[in-house]
């Protein structure tokens, strides 16, 4: 009897908020106009997903290739100030993302930030503010989720390596990283879901230009604030089919995520 | 020929200290320890994965202390096998060779010879997560091996193997590598295993070597009380030596006087205190009006049995020696049936004298 009490606390508590969640879809439905629908700019929707999809693309591969080495110093050396760099990594996390769309806006008034924009490209209001936007946000998630790959890989197997006449390099290329792919696949998977959904950082470097720096959560603010509802919500329902899309794929690919670490 | 001289490691409040250890060219050495004694800590200062803070070790007369785990040549079995899960069983193997750039054809004819010495040519094409651990440990071997090391290490390798093929299994693999010519270090907790496989044995006990030497010697001669302790001996008992003859000395051991054989490697000083066990397979009972044997004939003394256990072809029986002493003994438990034993009940015993060490 105890036992049935406990289980159904516990689907109470599941249920509650999956009821929860698809109310807020489903009654999205209910203000969809599927008259003003049909005049939706078909265009402006195609270029922002295409934004959205090329911008998170570029500053999860980018951050997840900063993350793999940084991951791994991380999980198996021991260096000073080692805890301070750690903390310093979930930064993105404390501070909330228009602080450091802020704090890039002023890096970009900087000497060293009108060098890059003079001798490289232009940052600020453009496209590529959306990526600096995004990896900013996503690298401290993607360096910790790697780091965690990593740790669940137990080391023993890199000093076989070593034995067998491997060098660090070798045993990093040969036996910990493809050890470590599913795990870093779904690093990626899910850094690169949070970029899609990055606005504060984006809307404060980026600015809010339709077809120029509108990715789809951009989209989802101007379509409210001009009073677009139907617009707005098909954005929201875009984002959502895609975000489901890539957490299914998440979800199947976590069973068997990890190696067992004492294989 | 493997040396390891004064080598010293610290990791927080463990250590190994002085270690100073020689492997014979094709020795199966194996050093016997309890958990947590250092034994494996011990064969990752060997390979290079811990950095000892002082200390030298020779592999072949070349110095290794200071080159990297991949430049030391010694090959691994660790206890669990470790076998890479991203890589067949075939890769497995190839590992080695394939980081060393041989060629193709090398490869594969160095493959065909060991799985075939080790009888695993059917499992070549089979992914490890299907292996049996039988199986596993082979591969992980296999792959130990094939790089040809000048020393290899066996950490436990038959702690996870099923107690019926576990004996068939190690002896058929000590002769592999017999074949090979390569030393071996193997290390166990377990003293049947150690016994039945070494060609000598080391005890290291709270990161310390206390006893190197033949399997018979250390086992039947241990040293010093502690390898008495680990090597299972239960009857660790202060005397006082009394009298010194040629062979034996005379102990003084709560009022009764107890004759043990003489080691000749000590010296002895009357009146000293010393340490000494009686081993448990040593204490012998003695029938009335039957005749005794010379070499319990000096120590015959009158008991109480105050517990009995049995084990499966062995009686483990507890004894009041005079002023609470308690002794314990060790019998084939068809001894139990013919004397007709029971606690409470009073027996003559016999000491053998070979079986009382001095420390």
């Amino acid at each position: 009897m105890k036992n049935k009490t406990f289980n159904f606390l516990l689907f109470f508590f599941l249920g509650f908020i999956i009821v929860f969640f698809l109310i807020l879809i489903i009654e999205l439905f209910g203000y969809l106009n599927f008259t003003t629908t049909k005049n939706l700019n078909f265009s402006r929707i195609f270029w922002s997903i295409r934004l959205t999809i090329t911008t998170a693309t570029i500053s999860s591969l980018i951050a997840t290739f900063f993350a793999i080495p940084i991951g791994y110093l991380l999980s198996r050396y021991s260096f000073p100030l080692k805890n301070f760099i750690s903390s310093l990594l979930y930064l993105p996390i404390i501070i909330s993302p228009i602080a450091l769309g802020a704090m890039l806006l002023i890096f970009f008034n900087t000497p060293i930030g009108t060098f890059f924009e003079k001798y490289f490209f232009r940052v600020v209001f453009e496209v590529p503010a959306i990526v600096f936007a995004q990896f900013v946000i996503i690298i401290g998630m993607c360096i910790n989720l790697t780091k965690s790959v990593f740790d669940y890989i137990n080391p023993e197997y890199e000093n076989i390596s070593k034995t067998l006449g491997a060098t660090s390099f070798q045993t990093f290329f040969y036996i910990t990283l493809p050890m470590a792919k599913k795990g870093i696949i779904s690093a990626f998977l899910l850094t690169w879901a949070r970029a899609m959904g990055e606005f504060g950082a984006t809307v404060t470097l980026a600015g809010a230009t339709t077809f120029k720096t509108e990715t789809l959560p951009v989209a989802i603010y101007l379509s409210f604030a001009s009073a677009e509802i139907s617009t707005g919500i098909t954005f929201i329902l875009i984002t959502l089919f895609i975000g489901m899309t890539i957490l299914i794929i998440l979800h199947s690919l976590n069973n068997k995520l990890f190696y067992d670490k004492n294989t | 020929m493997i040396k390891i001289h004064n080598l010293n490691f610290d990791v927080g409040k463990f250590q190994l200290r002085n270690v100073s250890l020689e492997i014979l060219d094709n020795e199966y050495f194996v050093l016997l320890g309890p958990s947590g004694s250092g034994k494996t800590t011990l064969l990752k200062c060997i390979l290079g994965i811990h950095k000892i803070v002082s200390g030298k070790i020779f592999v072949n007369e070349q110095e290794v202390t200071n080159l990297h785990t991949e430049n030391r040549n010694i090959g691994f079995l660790p206890q669990n096998f470790l076998l890479f899960p991203n890589m067949n069983v075939f890769n497995n193997i190839a590992y080695g060779l394939k980081i060393k750039n041989k060629s193709k054809e090398f490869i594969i004819s160095e493959i065909k010879k060991i799985v075939n010495d080790l009888k695993i040519s059917h499992l070549l094409n089979r992914q490890i997560f299907s292996l049996s651990g039988g199986e596993t440990q082979k591969v992980a071997l296999a792959r130990a091996i094939i790089t040809n090391p000048n020393l290899l290490l066996l950490d436990e390798p038959y702690s996870s193997i099923d107690e019926n093929y576990k004996t068939d299994i190690c002896f058929e693999i000590k002769d592999n590598l017999k074949k090979l010519n390569i030393p071996v270090i193997h290390i166990t907790h377990n003293l049947d295993e150690a016994y039945a496989l070494a060609d000598r044995v080391g005890i290291i006990i709270n990161g310390i070597i206390n006893q190197v030497g033949f399997p018979k010697e250390v086992f039947n001669f241990p040293t010093n009380e502690n390898v008495a302790k680990f090597l299972g001996i239960k009857n660790i008992f202060d005397g006082e030596i009394v009298e010194i003859f040629n062979n034996d000395i005379v102990l003084n051991f709560n009022n009764i006087k107890i004759v043990v054989n003489k080691n000749k490697d000590k010296n002895y000083i009357k009146n000293k205190k010393i340490k000494f066990c009686i081993k448990p397979e040593s204490i012998k009972i003695i029938k009335p009006n039957e005749p005794v044997r010379d070499e319990l004939k000096e120590n015959i003394f009158d008991t109480k049995i105050v517990e009995i256990n049995f084990y499966s072809d062995t009686c483990i029986m507890k004894i009041d020696l005079f002023n609470d002493k308690i002794l314990t003994m060790k019998f084939p438990i068809y001894i139990f049936t013919r004397y007709n034993l029971s606690i409470g009940k009073k027996i003559k015993i016999g000491l053998w004298k070979t079986g009382i060490i001095s420390f």
